[in-house]
C-alpha cells in the first residue's frame, strides 16, 4: 500500500473494480479506509453534509465504480454503488459512473464471449471513449452495459 | 493526458468476471492514450 500512494496522488482517475458480495469483499473496504491518507484533515460542512477533500498534492477528480455480479437484477448493485458515491462525496471529487453487469456469467460460455458478451464488451470499451473523449459515459451506454441477457423467468429455470 | 489507477478488489484477480469487466475498460481507457496502473486488492 505505501509503494501505492505515490501512484494514486498522481492519477486524475481512481476505477474501483469489485465483485458484489453482501456488499464488498474485505479486502477492498481495507483499500478504501487506507484511502483516508489522501484526504485534508480540514473538514467542511457543505449542502447539509460534514465533508473532506483531497490534500493540494493529489490529482485524483474522479471515481468510477466497474462491477460484476452473478444475480439477475441490477438492484442487487445498489448498495455498493452507494458505498462509491458516498466515498466520492467524502472526497469532493466527481462521481463518474457506475459500469455495472449483472448476471454476467451469462456473458460467457466455455471460457468464451458470446455474441451477448461480445456486445456489453464493446459498449465498455465506448464507455470508456467516451470518458475520455465527452469526460462523462453517456447513459445509454451505461444501460447498455447493464442490460439483461436473459429474462428472469428464464434465469431461474435452470 | 490521463492517469488512472485502478483496484480490482476481486480474489479471482485476472481470472474473474469483475477482470472480465474492468479489462475493456482500461484497454478503451489506453486506446486514448491514458496511462493505467492496475492492482489488486487482496
Amino acid at each position: 500500500m505505501q509503494a501505492l500512494y505515490p501512484k494514486l496522488r498522481n492519477a486524475n482517475l481512481l476505477v474501483l473494480a469489485t465483485p458484489i458480495y453482501i456488499p464488498l469483499p474485505g479486502e477492498l473496504q481495507n483499500f478504501i479506509n487506507r484511502l483516508t491518507p489522501l484526504l485534508e484533515p480540514d473538514i467542511k460542512f457543505r449542502e447539509g453534509r460534514t465533508r473532506a477533500h483531497m490534500r493540494a498534492d493529489v490529482l485524483i477528480d474522479k471515481m468510477i465504480l466497474v462491477a460484476s455480479g452473478g444475480w439477475w437484477e441490477k438492484e442487487n448493485f445498489d448498495t455498493v454503488i452507494r458505498i462509491v458515491e458516498e466515498l466520492a462525496a467524502v472526497s469532493s471529487v466527481t462521481f463518474g459512473g457506475a459500469i455495472i453487469r449483472p448476471h454476467s456469467q451469462r456473458m460467457r460460455k466455455g471460457g468464451q464471449l458470446t455474441k451477448d458478451g461480445q456486445e456489453v464488451d464493446s459498449a465498455i470499451r465506448t464507455a470508456a471513449h467516451e470518458l475520455i473523449e465527452l469526460g462523462d459515459i453517456k447513459g445509454e451506454t451505461l444501460e447498455a452495459i447493464q442490460r439483461p441477457l436473459v429474462s428472469r423467468e428464464a434465469f431461474f429455470q435452470r | 493526458m490521463l492517469n488512472v489507477v485502478a483496484v480490482n478488489g476481486s480474489p479471482n484477480k485476472e481470472k474473474g468476471r469483475t477482470a472480465m469487466i474492468l479489462t475493456p475498460f482500461l484497454q478503451g481507457l489506453e486506446d486514448l492514450g491514458a496511462t493505467i496502473d492496475l492492482y489488486y486488492a487482496s
